[in-house]
């Protein structure tokens, strides 16, 4: 057999292809299982050692030409291939996204306003306590000093429960029962916070029938009102995020503290917004106090501590906060309304994360 | 309260600028709510004189004024009637606001009148916003100095003042008390109060017979007078009145009124005339009538304060005098009470019966017990001046042990509580000047707070004296250790898996919602059946007249109220409580999620399909997944409430507990909501899951996978329609759970006639590679056993 010449023919075949298939036949005519080549590889050992050794070189020269140019020849195609496909490929990506929802859900603001307050609360030192809605006479009041006919109890509209024994229920009115529920519950120093819906018979334009409340209560030896000063200046910081915010503390009253104190912070209004923490106008932001000894008395509380509690609406907060204006939107359930003062899952409310 | 500054300043000496009296009063407590101050608008009006008037030439009712500025003589045009020569009046010129801050305010400008120039304008009372309506120009007193700003001319009972007083001072609500605590606070100086004691004329025969005086009614004091003259009050008392809020009615009627603003004690003026006999106070008894001064009639109950003659009652004590012994124009003899009746009972009494009185307002906070026969004084004084009369003698039936609080309190115990040292000195001089007697012992100050103070009853109270009159600012702040030993974490399991179930749910972008705890009956009844609701005694109305026992009506009228804005497809959920009885504690926490409208929005890459039940299912599983509680554990019943579509709906359990519901609604529960799109709902029973499934642990098992070969094998069989496909999973699972690692449903193929269902098995050891006789051997099991057991029928 000449295989000079046939190798020749091979080189030109391959040279010829046009195509990946075309390629691949002649690599199989050549070098298949039953290709020229393969067949004549195969016989070498029907032959001479001498014969065997100068042909074997002369057929593996030819093998290792043949693919070199066969993987030369075959990249060329390919190449050819996909810039041939390219041409014909395209797709408008202005169409609209594979975006399956009207509106993006959101967290409540009341969640997310709640969880910033968990959040720094927590840090600084305080644990989460819940209380229950329904609350009997004296959690909600007796035990907070506010005995029977005291004209603060008509300062809380209360929702009263339809009940067939004489047992007075009420939905809370303000989220300080807890502070009664924790004093007797666990051991001294206490130092909670309890955030949660509360309750009275108002609804207009500032008021709805149900809120939530923030209430705290850090007892301990020798807590005083400088402590108190203290605390609540270090929270309305770190919640309003702004580190000159003024506070002001007004004398006030509420039964269960003694001193009490109503705090404001600055603001002034701009182009119609109001902005926290600069200007001289006073907005009122939460009221606080010492503990009144008649509270610890009524919570079984002997030793010789003194502490200081405060409480806030959230919904003032989230609207001071991020400006929505109109209390009464929070419970409407307007999903328009939710996605835009809502938040996304993933802001953090964490402090070193914000 | 509200009051004039002119009032104020008849007890109180002070040359600070309205501002710095108002910011004086919020720091000392008595938060001002409001100030109406006309002077602050008035800038550059002049007092000025009229030296010379000539006719007009073209108007009749016109007049040219040369008028004396102080500076030059100005041509000014007037209409007034009341212009005169030499007559004291306010110019303003040009330039000037009148009416400022009115809808109608003009700025003043040279201009031609009726062919005239005027170089400013002559003014009235109501172009300078200090009166409602006025006639002709000011005229001021002939000393008013030519050239001076008016300002100071202006009458200070036209600056109003409200401030709000917090219950436990009602001290306060009287301008003498106000007058009094700014003193005390170091603000301008106190004119005390004179009460002089006026001489008898004659000995009153009338009697009273007080049966409460141990009780509730422990001061009760009259005096007649006769031949008085009621009348209107005077200016003054009408201008004060008209800036303060109270109603001008008759001089008799006003003088009370005064008094109660004024000193805080409250009286009552009878007209004697008609009253019949002597007097008797005593306890009501249920069902007797009166009619009050507000032409109202009342039903009492027991044990109200009521003041009798012999035929009648005449008085509501502490609350409202009654209309058949009312003082009117004719009136010549009266009756003056003034009385000391228990907070308590009037409270009570006013609350009962739903009446807002100034004297109920102060009798129940607690006035000055001491203040009875300086009421009946003062009074007195005042109706002499006004109506004239002959004055009787006081008779009284009173209890007049005094009983006073004695505080002892450690000197060191101020700086104990506000956390800052104060001298002794300014401790005394504050509680001094509040009225209090100070016994000073060695490490004690033993203090008697003064008989207007009831709310000062116990040590603590005397710290906020003298905090809130030193003033809260000057108390530093001061930082403390709040983190030492605290060895529970901030928030429990609960509230942490209850928040990381919220933000779950948003990522699969179902919107949280908050709504009421409050429900109606109806709604109850449309989604739980006929139950005993929790109903709310005073509901703020029909629509949340009982509080909610399952989340579903709420959001289902929100499903409602946002298809009705065009909002069709809608995924929401609440977590909150749902109330199972009436006593405290009595909630649990439920999760509700509805889906209801399409899934998709019309969209090129998909169809337009609507939510079902297993989109809600997809929901749950993510659920189950961060609640780790496995999926293999769980059973599915199809048990179900009534409101839910009897076919596409189930509970699921984790061993015996139930721990949710879901499916599609029943659609005459959607009918009752009034929508129209179908809606599919999820319950989680979250309090119970949690009271149930033990702390999660942190840790995490040793990852393992096998390093050996997996084969599937599918398998289709027809099954029967009602088949539940887990109960076919899970018992293929279990026949060689060694070697059977997953098994998967990937198709449910339902027609007419028949059911079909497709498996992937996933076979696999932990231990070797399996062999091919091995898996057929398995597959041979698995194709018999779900012919036994299931009636499946390979494909």
């Amino acid at each position: 057999m000449n295989y000079d010449e046939i190798i020749q023919s091979a080189l030109k075949e391959v040279e010829d292809s046009n195509a990946s298939e075309k390629l691949e036949q002649v690599r199989v005519k050549y070098f298949g299982k039953n290709g020229t080549f393969t067949n004549a590889l195969k016989s070498l050992s029907t032959l001479s050692i001498e014969e065997k050794k100068s042909v074997g070189e002369k057929l593996n020269g030819f093998k290792n030409l043949f693919f070199s140019c066969f993987s030369r020849k075959k990249n060329q195609i390919e190449n050819l291939e996909i810039n041939k496909k390219l041409e014909n490929d395209f797709i408008d990506l202005s169409l609209p996204a594979r975006e399956v929802n009207f509106i993006e859900a959101k967290v409540h603001p009341i969640s997310h306003t709640t969880n910033e307050i968990v959040n720094i609360l927590g840090d600084m030192g305080l644990s989460y306590e819940e209380g229950p809605d329904i609350e009997d006479d004296f959690h909600n009041f007796s035990a907070l000093n506010i005995p029977e006919n005291h004209p603060a109890r008509q300062m809380h509209d209360t929702f009263y429960i339809k009940s067939k024994t004489h047992e007075k229920f009420v939905l809370r009115t303000h989220t300080s029962p807890v502070q009664i529920r924790s004093l007797k519950k666990n051991k001294l120093p206490l130092k909670i916070f309890a955030p949660g819906r509360t309750y009275r018979c108002d609804s207009d334009m500032t008021h709805t029938p149900m809120f939530h409340q923030v209430e705290g209560l850090v007892v301990d030896k020798d807590i005083t009102f400088a402590n108190l000063k203290w605390f609540v200046e270090s929270f309305c910081k770190t919640f309003f995020e702004k580190n000159d915010l003024k506070l002001r503390f007004r004398p006030s009253y509420f039964p269960f503290t003694e001193p009490s104190a109503e705090v404001d912070i600055n603001f002034k209004k701009e182009s119609g917004k109001i902005v926290i923490g600069e200007g001289d106008k006073w907005m009122e932001i939460l009221g606080c106090g010492l503990v009144h000894p008649e509270v610890f008395k009524m919570s079984g509380v002997k030793q010789d501590v003194t502490g200081f509690a405060f409480g806030m609406g959230i919904e003032r907060l989230a609207m001071l906060k991020y400006g929505m204006p109109d209390l009464r939107d929070f419970f409407d359930s307007d999903l328009k309304w939710l996605e835009h003062y809502g938040f996304n899952f993933f802001e953090k409310t964490d402090l070193i994360w914000r | 309260m509200r009051f004039t500054l002119a009032w104020l300043k008849e007890y109180l000496e002070f040359d600070s600028s309205v501002d710095s009296l108002c910011q004086k009063l919020t720091s000392i407590g008595l938060e001002v709510e409001e100030v109406k101050n006309p002077k602050n608008d008035l800038n550059n009006f002049i007092v000025s004189e009229v030296v010379e008037i000539n006719s007009h030439p073209n108007a009749d009712k016109l007049k040219i004024c040369d008028v004396n500025n102080g500076k030059e003589i100005l041509k000014i045009v007037c209409g007034a009637s009341n212009v005169k020569k030499n007559m004291k009046t306010v110019l303003a010129s040009v330039g000037c606001i009148v009416k400022p801050n009115k809808e109608d305010q003009f700025k003043i400008k040279k201009s031609k009148i009726r062919g005239v120039e005027s170089q400013g304008m002559l003014c009235s009372e109501e172009e300078l916003n200090l009166s409602e309506e006025s006639e002709g120009i000011i005229e001021l007193n002939e000393n008013a100095k030519v050239g001076e700003d008016f300002n100071k001319y202006i009458d200070d009972e036209i600056i109003e003042i409200e401030i709000a007083i917090t219950p436990n001072r009602v001290d306060c609500a009287s301008v003498f008390g106000i007058a009094r605590d700014l003193s005390a606070s170091g603000f301008g100086k106190l004119k005390q109060k004179k009460i002089k004691k006026i001489e008898n004329d004659f000995e009153s025969k009338i009697k009273i017979n007080n049966t409460l005086k141990s009780d509730s009614c422990p001061q009760f004091s009259l005096r007649q007078m006769t031949n008085v003259k009621n009348c209107q009050s005077p200016e003054k008392i009408i201008k004060r009145f008209g800036g303060s809020g109270l109603k001008v009615i008759s001089a008799l009627v006003d003088v009370t009124n005064y008094l109660t603003v004024d000193y805080c004690r409250p009286l009552h003026v009878f007209d004697l005339d008609k009253i019949e006999g002597d007097i008797t106070i005593r306890n009501s008894k249920r069902g007797e009538k009166f009619i009050g001064l507000d032409e109202k009639e009342y039903t009492l109950d027991n044990d109200m304060i009521v003041i009798c003659d012999e035929k009648k009652i005449i008085s509501l004590a502490g609350v409202m005098g009654g209309l058949n012994s009312s003082c009117d124009e004719n009136t010549k003899n009266i009756l003056i009470e003034s009385a000391y009746f228990m907070p308590e009972n009037v409270a009570s009494t006013g609350r009962k019966l739903n009446i807002i009185s100034d004297a109920r307002y102060r009798f129940e906070r607690g006035i000055d017990p001491e203040s009875t026969f300086d009421g009946i004084e003062l009074s007195t004084e005042m109706i002499l001046k006004l109506c004239g009369g002959k004055v009787g003698s006081i008779i009284s039936d009173s209890d007049l042990t005094k009983s006073f609080t004695k505080i002892s309190v450690e000197k060191k115990f101020f700086e104990k509580i506000l956390g800052h040292e104060i001298e002794e000195n300014s401790i005394c001089e504050i509680l001094f000047k509040l009225g209090c007697q100070i016994t000073d012992l060695q490490d004690n100050f033993v203090i008697i707070p003064p008989s207007w103070r009831q709310d000062l009853k116990i040590k603590e109270d005397l710290v906020e004296e003298v905090g809130r009159l030193l003033g809260y600012e000057k108390i530093p702040n001061k930082a403390f250790d709040l983190k030492k030993n605290n060895d529970t974490s901030v928030t429990s399991e609960t509230q942490k898996l209850k928040r990381q179930i919220k933000e779950l749910l948003v990522s699969r972008n179902i919107m949280e919602i908050i709504s009421w705890s409050f429900s109606n009956k109806k709604w109850e009844e449309n989604v739980i059946g006929d139950t005993d609701n929790i109903e709310i005694q005073n509901p703020i109305s029909e629509e949340l007249s009982c509080l909610r026992q399952s989340l579903l009506g709420g959001l289902l009228n929100i499903v409602n109220k946002n298809n009705n804005k065009d909002r069709q497809n809608i995924s929401i959920f609440e977590i909150g409580p749902v109330f199972t009885g009436i006593n405290p504690g009595e909630q649990k926490d439920r999760l509700t999620i509805i889906r209801s409208g399409k899934a998709t929005d019309k969209n090129w890459t998909t169809d337009n399909r609507n939510y079902d039940v297993f989109d809600i299912k997809s929901d749950l599983v993510s659920l189950l997944r961060l609640l780790k509680i496995p999926l293999d554990k769980i059973k599915i019943k199809n048990e179900n409430n009534n409101f839910f579509h009897p076919g596409k709906s189930c509970s699921v359990y984790f061993s015996e507990l139930k721990i949710a519901s879901f499916g599609e609604i029943h659609p005459n529960v959607s009918k009752s909501f009034k929508i129209k799109n179908t809606v599919i709902i999820l319950e989680l029973y979250i309090s119970e899951i949690l009271e149930n499934i033990k702390k999660r642990i942190q840790t995490k098992n040793k990852f393992f996978e096998s390093n050996f070969q997996h084969s599937v094998r599918d398998f289709s069989f027809e099954v029967d329609k009602r088949l539940k496909s887990i109960d076919l999973v899970n018992y293929i699972k279990n026949i060689d759970r060694d070697i059977i690692s997953d098994v998967k449903v990937f198709d449910n193929y339902e027609n007419e006639n028949l059911r079909a269902i497709a498996l992937e098995v996933i076979i696999q050891s932990d231990s070797k590679t399996l062999s091919e006789n091995e898996i057929n051997e398995l597959s041979t099991k698995i194709i018999s056993q779900a012919k036994t057991q299931f009636k499946a029928k390979l494909r």
